[in-house]
């Protein structure tokens, strides 16, 4: 028997969205309630000044859109191929309540200002791996033991990370935990990803987050992908322009906004002063310490640095909200590259030298995000790749950058110099074997 | 980019250079487990780790290395009904250039990826990796107790289907002995 729904929270994105009580119970944890004072979108509101949003409405939307999806997939026509897969009815009422909960969940771990000050967790930590130590704490346990029908911790724990970033045996995943967990963190069509293109659209003002993510989710089924034959989440090929119209969303949206050169220069600036900030300069992962820190504190921490000349985060306190942050002194044209694949590392080389490592930075995403390959249930019933069945998506391009910042005060003179200097440096090749 | 970072590059685009001269389908999963066998079977000097996964050895880096490679054109995929398959792409030849001792040295490897891997398809891949991975990680074990455990890992593969795996693996170990 599905929960009943007895709760209704009003979202500008989902417009109601509808929370059980053993869900209300964690939506009303100290660890999820934390979660309002997150910005999803760290200091881009320093850019754009809508994008003050927070994980705790994305989270509430992520778990939305995934009872969306589970109910998609599980109640339509199966595939004769993955029949097997799915569990029987009464135990889907079970995976429906935690697969929900992991959405719920998937981002409890976020440290103030998520993604852009990820850096200052212990080496080889990512929030992933808090999110499951949150989840599987003592205050947690309390709540999932108490839920009718108790629910496992690690299974919530399992969906809300994925396999990828699983801190503990990957071979814990049966392939119906790998499909639980791509309904979520999927990165063709999970709902995490759905639901951030759409909110982060919406609050910062630009449109090019939105798809037609009510026509998509309608057709995603669970297929066997071509080629590896491994079950996963496709779509049936009435939705192929809504998966396109996602494709080109996130394409966009990268370009526009996460890798937005002052957004990411703020990053920086937010990390430098967060090592000054926190004893030892790493992030505390102990549960407790974590949830006792969100970007409140450090706020109010950034507004006392920056009017303390005495304050270790001081000059970086001081960049953040005078505005003084660095500025792009180079980025390789096409050319560049042709000439030399590694021209940003020769350039920041050559910049560092000329004006002191302090006075410049390199920031790049080696994680380019391309064009998903995902498989196509055709009206004829063969199963293809979509790139196979779409004209759009191998055109759409990785969206990835490569910079070279420098300090505003040293830009004009950073600028001549590079002018000068640029075919000469990119003859470098520092990394050639003799 | 490291000077590491640059030549598992070299290495991976090397393999898919080879594939495409074969005319042959170059997926992920094939470079997957042509990098995991470089790195375990010959100590190539390929970066990215590799962790056990019911589909048997499998590295996320390596996965945003070839996204990362794609990104630059050092590779390119292009459409085909089993999904992506990978190319050589403009920039290669820069990359490989940078080093011709590393290239060398691994050729009869990448020889041996020709000759063995590359005519495999997804489902005999994944078994022999496995089975490496399972070698690799209990030495000591004898091959029953793999082929168990090798099916334990990965249901979807026979215990015998497992036995022929191990064996296929251990002839190959011994000829690199």
């Amino acid at each position: 028997m599905l929960p009943k729904y007895e709760h209704e929270i009003r979202d500008p994105i989902h417009t109601f969205i509808r929370v059980s009580s053993d869900e209300r119970r964690v939506i009303d944890s100290r660890a999820f309630q934390r979660l309002r004072h997150i910005h999803q979108l760290a200091l881009t509101f320093l850019v754009y000044p809508g994008a003050t949003h927070r994980r705790f409405e994305h989270c509430l939307g992520v778990m939305d859109l995934t009872g969306r999806i589970f109910d998609v997939i599980t109640r339509h026509p199966r595939h004769p191929d993955v029949q097997q897969l799915f569990p029987s009815d009464k135990e889907l009422d079970y995976w429906r309540t935690v697969v929900r909960m992991g959405a719920l969940c998937h981002d409890l771990g976020h440290i103030p200002f998520s993604h852009g000050a990820e850096a200052v967790l212990p080496k080889g930590t990512h929030h992933e791996q808090l999110s499951v130590d949150v989840i599987l704490s003592d205050e947690m346990r309390e709540i999932w033991s108490t839920m009718k029908p108790p629910i496992d911790p690690l299974d919530v724990a399992k969906v809300a990370v994925g396999l990828k970033d699983w801190p503990g045996d990957p071979k814990d995943f049966t392939p119906w935990d790998e499909l639980l967990t791509e309904i979520v963190t999927g990165n063709a069509f999970g709902a995490d990803r759905a639901d951030y293109l759409l909110r982060d659209s919406h609050h910062a003002g630009v449109a090019y987050g939105r798809f037609d993510h009510h026509r998509l989710i309608d057709t995603l089924r669970v297929l066997r992908a071509p080629g590896t034959g491994k079950p996963t989440i496709g779509i049936e090929r009435g939705g192929m322009h809504a998966a396109e119209g996602l494709q080109l969303a996130r394409y966009f949206m990268f370009e526009q906004l996460y890798y937005h050169r002052v957004r990411r220069a703020l990053d920086l600036h937010l990390r430098e002063f967060l090592r000054a900030m926190l004893p030892g300069g790493v992030y505390p992962t102990a549960v407790d310490a974590h949830l006792r820190l969100t970007d409140n504190e450090v706020l109010v921490e950034l507004s006392k640095a920056a009017g303390d000349a005495n304050h270790p985060g001081h000059e970086a306190a001081g960049r953040i909200l005078s505005r003084r942050f660095y500025r792009v002194l180079y980025e390789p044209t096409q050319d560049d590259l042709s000439t030399n694949i590694n021209a940003v590392e020769a350039v920041l080389r050559g910049a560092e030298m000329q004006f002191g490592s302090s006075a410049v930075a390199r920031d790049r995403e080696t994680k380019p995000s391309k064009p998903m390959d995902f498989a196509v249930w055709r009206d004829d019933g063969q199963i293809v790749s979509s790139l196979q069945e779409s004209k759009v998506l191998e055109h759409v391009p990785a969206a990835t950058f490569d910079r070279v910042f420098i300090v505003p005060e040293l830009r004009e003179e950073a600028e001549r110099w590079l002018k000068e200097n640029l075919r000469g440096i990119l003859q470098m090749r520092i990394e050639e074997e003799i | 980019m490291t000077r590491e970072e640059l030549r598992d590059w070299a290495i991976l685009g090397r393999i898919v250079e080879r594939v495409e001269e074969q005319k042959r389908f170059c997926g992920e999963t094939l470079l997957q487990k042509s990098a995991y066998f470089l790195k375990e079977m010959f100590d190539a000097p390929i970066s990215a780790p590799f962790r056990i996964y019911y589909y048997g050895p499998f590295s996320f880096d390596l996965r945003e290395t070839l996204s990362t490679m794609e990104g630059l054109d050092v590779v390119q995929t292009v459409p085909h009904e089993w999904g992506a398959t990978y190319r050589i792409g403009r920039r290669y030849g820069q990359v490989r250039d940078r080093f011709p001792k590393t290239m060398q040295h691994l050729e009869p490897a990448i020889d041996w990826v020709m000759r063995e891997l590359a005519p495999l398809g997804v489902k005999e891949l994944e078994p022999l990796a496995t089975a490496l991975f399972l070698k690799r990680e209990q030495p000591d074990a004898n091959d029953e107790t793999l082929a168990t455990r090798l099916h334990e890992i990965k249901p979807h593969v026979s215990v015998d289907a497992a036995r022929v795996a191990l064996q296929k693996v251990a002839g190959w170990m011994a000829e690199r002995a």
